[in-house]
């Protein structure tokens, strides 16, 4: 049981530490406050790469958006999303650059409802629910199994409770599964700029059709050390583009 | 005759005057910054006639006489001259040990009342380290005096304190007409003591024995960076010549102090207010939730101690829509002791807020540097976010922008606040290293829990094992005490029984479940089909023995052997 509890404290204690403001983070602050985006965007893109969190992915938007480079702030803003998908700041701001980059383009939430929700959650009321309902369905298989014959009112309590913790330890093992793999998985795009080449295959012939800069281009995988990247457009055609030519998130 | 009743007059005036006085106990004690060992004078002032009772900590050392007295003071009230008459003792004393002592209240009891006095509170520090000249050097003098500091070099803003020592060979009685020490330069000066306030000890120097005494201890912030000379001071000492009837004066000059003023190092930090010392900020908003267009108080302290009192105005930048309404007011706690200037400094800005919704300042920062690490310090101090009600309406300039808004909408603004949420994946559950570790105690369980079945199984067998071998036991011990038995009947009647309660231990039954069709539905596996016809065969036996007329011991002693066959058949 001690074994247990001290496994959780070190679980949230690791969660708890990540969530530590950092020394670039207040950098890039005080270069915002001077006005300094130039400062500010590297600042901020040096923090996103060292600890990404979802102020940083922000406030590199801000930063991009004060020098006009909406792309830049599309993918920061969208990337921020990724972090804290039902905060309104970022969603307005990922609309206001999206329309910067192409008036006609309509933006969507790029994570579906139920994502969001499981997102919304967070890692590590996820991994509460599953150390918790892990712990509790040992418990109660340990009873089962040991005790096949016993016809005590705790066995059949035991019995009975198996179902349910099943159920929870299943979902939050999927909360898991999902949050881990919305944060280690690359699904997004967007094109750095208007004259970004596309190809019908890896050096191959590039594409006529040009891609909505407002655009986001869904990544179907990744080729050759992670050089090439085929992407699927809003016209659901299959394209190739260099991985620098592109934001990826 | 005139003369007797003009006296009387003036006594009766003087008594009335006396009666009308409002009645005060009065505890003064100075200084209230102390080091350990350093000089404190109580005063205690009262015209009331009583007990007088006052507690002192017991860390606090009389030394010296008590002086007691009637003295008179005049006070202007309503512009009236008014003669305060009143009765005052005096004592000194010391602090053992560090820390804050609270003195008073002076009580002073009558047949009917109880005055009480004000109470203070009396920090001791820490005696600080002086830097002076080597005394042995003066000893060819019958007195001599020093100048001791607390640094040879200082930084720029950095305190100094300066403090006369005499040193006597003699003994000193009073001591006359000081004159202190003096900055050779631009400074600010703060006398830490009073210079009437001396208290006397002794070292011992090079096996000699002095008399030695503090005197004018005093703060010095030089404003400039320079070497700088600290002038002698000069006094007057009384001192008990042996050869002589009379003491003897003797005027004491002291040596001359040098100290060095550095500039601060270079990398002056942007949030830096000019501290020098140790110091903290703390801010908050006094009212966080409030219409648009009205006005917050921020409320800033700065607190600590070097040059306090110097400091800049910080600056704070306001974020779009929040604007300074006036100047701020600025509020002084200060006190000079040996660290400097020491207490808080506080500042309240008023800011109006035209704009809605939720505000969040950027946090206040100053920058100081700390000359004991030699560093630049930055401190901040977070504030928490205004909650803005919007009114709709808008001040004229703000109508403008608002317009402008609507035309070209902009971004959200930046947010300040390290946000919770999203939190990365922990390494240790990702894959199928992860989902192995999350399972693991459910499989912990079941295979603990499978553990524990065979083993409880386990048990149940080998339990069940040597019951049926304690039965076979039991039955073969009944069987050999029945040889011995003359009865013949009894003994058919007994070893029917005895097989009976056999067959029923071993197959976990009553004894009134052993019968013919019971045995048959036994599997091959229970009763092997051999053994059955052998009990069948004796069941049959006993029963034609006992029902067939004379029983003799051979038929009996027969079943007996074929009754141990069978049970020794079992395994």
């Amino acid at each position: 049981m001690k074994v247990v509890f001290l496994s959780i404290l070190f679980t949230f204690s690791i969660a708890f530490l990540s969530n530590s403001k950092d020394s670039l983070f207040v950098k890039g602050l005080d270069e915002m406050l001077e006005e300094n985006y130039d400062a500010a965007q590297n600042t901020f893109h040096n923090d996103v790469l060292k600890s990404p969190s979802f102020s940083s992915y922000y406030n590199l938007g801000v930063a991009s958006g004060g020098l006009e480079e909406w792309s830049k702030a599309k993918w920061a803003f969208e990337s921020a999303l990724k972090y804290k998908p039902l905060n309104g700041d970022a969603q307005f701001n990922a609309e206001f650059v999206t329309q910067k980059l192409s008036p006609k383009y309509n933006w969507t939430h790029p994570y579906p409802w139920f994502e969001r929700v499981v997102l919304g959650f967070g890692a590590n009321l996820w991994l509460f629910a599953v150390i918790i309902s892990s712990v509790f369905l040992a418990i109660l298989v340990y009873r089962v199994t040991s005790n096949p014959d016993a016809k005590s009112t705790l066995n059949k309590w035991c019995l009975r409770l198996l179902g349910p913790a099943l159920v929870i330890f299943l979902i939050s093992f999927y909360g898991i599964y999902a949050t881990n793999k919305h944060y280690t998985q690359k699904r997004f795009a967007i094109v750095k700029d208007d004259h970004t080449p596309f190809f019908i295959s890896p050096n191959g012939v590039e594409a006529s059709d040009n891609v909505d800069p407002g655009s986001r281009l869904k990544i179907i995988k990744f080729f050759k050390d992670d050089t090439w990247v085929q992407v699927k457009s809003d016209r659901n055609e299959l394209l190739w583009a260099k991985s620098d030519d592109l934001y990826t998130y | 005759m005139v003369k007797n009743i003009a006296l009387h007059i003036v006594f009766l005036l003087l008594s009335v005057q006396l009666f009308g006085q409002n009645e005060f106990v009065e505890l003064d004690i100075n200084p209230k910054d102390v080091e350990i060992g350093q000089s404190v004078t109580i005063t205690i002032k009262t015209n009331v006639d009583g007990d007088l009772d006052m507690s002192l900590p017991d860390e606090f050392i009389q030394s010296g006489a008590m002086q007691t007295g009637m003295s008179s003071s005049i006070e202007y009230v309503n512009g009236r001259q008014k003669a305060i008459r009143y009765n005052y003792r005096t004592f000194t004393g010391y602090f053992e040990d560090v820390g804050t002592y609270l003195m008073g209240p002076v009580k002073v009891i009558t047949r009917t009342k109880e005055y009480l006095s004000e109470e203070y509170k009396v920090r001791v520090t820490n005696r600080q380290n002086m830097m002076s000249d080597d005394p042995s050097k003066n000893l060819n003098k019958m007195v001599f005096g020093i100048i001791q500091k607390s640094k040879k070099e200082i930084y720029e803003g950095e305190p100094l304190v300066v403090e006369g020592k005499v040193y006597s060979q003699v003994e000193i009685l009073q001591v006359e007409d000081y004159s202190s020490f003096t900055f050779d330069g631009p400074a600010e000066t703060k006398s830490l003591v009073a210079s009437n306030q001396v208290s006397s000890a002794y070292e011992v120097i090079n096996g000699k024995n002095l008399q030695t005494f503090k005197i004018g201890k005093t703060l010095i912030f030089p404003e400039r960076i320079g070497d700088y000379s600290i002038k002698p001071f000069q006094t007057i000492i009384v001192y008990n010549d042996r050869r002589r009837i009379f003491p003897e004066r003797l005027k004491v000059v002291s040596n001359q102090a040098n100290v060095v003023v550095k500039p601060l190092p270079a990398g002056t930090p942007k949030h830096f207010i000019d501290a020098v010392g140790e110091f903290n900020v703390s801010a908050n908003i006094a009212n966080r939730y409030i219409d648009q267009g009205k006005v917050i108080e921020l409320k800033l302290k700065i607190s600590g101690s070097g040059n306090l009192h110097n400091i800049e105005q910080p600056t704070i930048q306001l974020p779009r829509g929040l604007s300074f309404y006036g100047d701020p007011e600025v509020v002084d706690s200060i006190r000079f002791s040996s660290q400097g200037a020491e207490g808080s400094k506080s500042y309240t800005y008023f800011i109006q807020v035209n704009r809605s919704g939720e505000v969040q300042l950027n946090p206040i920062k100053i920058a100081y540097f700390n000359p004991k690490t030699e560093e630049y310090v930055t401190v901040q101090s977070r504030l928490k976010t205004i909650h803005v009600k919007s009114t709709g309406l808008e001040e004229p300039e703000e109508l403008e922008e608002e317009k402008k808004e609507v035309r070209d909408p902009v971004m959200q603004p930046y947010i300040t606040e390290y946000l919770p949420g999203g939190s990365a994946p922990i390494d240790l559950f990702t894959g199928w290293g992860g989902a192995f570790l999350l399972c693991s105690p459910i499989m912990f369980g079941l295979v603990l829990g499978l553990l524990v079945r065979v083993k409880n199984n386990s048990a149940e067998n080998t339990l069940a094992k040597q019951q049926r071998i304690q039965h076979k036991t039991d039955a073969l011990y009944e069987l050999s005490l029945l040889s011995d038995d003359q009865n013949n009947e009894t003994r058919i009647d007994q070893l029917s029984q005895i097989m009976v309660r056999f067959l029923a231990k071993q197959f976990k039954v009553s004894n009134g479940e052993i019968t013919r069709m019971f045995l048959k539905t036994k599997t091959p596996g229970e009763l092997s089909e051999e053994t059955y016809a052998s009990i069948i065969a004796i069941f049959d036996e006993i029963d034609a023995t006992k029902y067939g007329g004379q029983i003799e011991n051979s038929d009996v002693n027969h079943l007996v052997r074929e009754a141990e066959q069978i049970i020794n058949s079992f395994e």
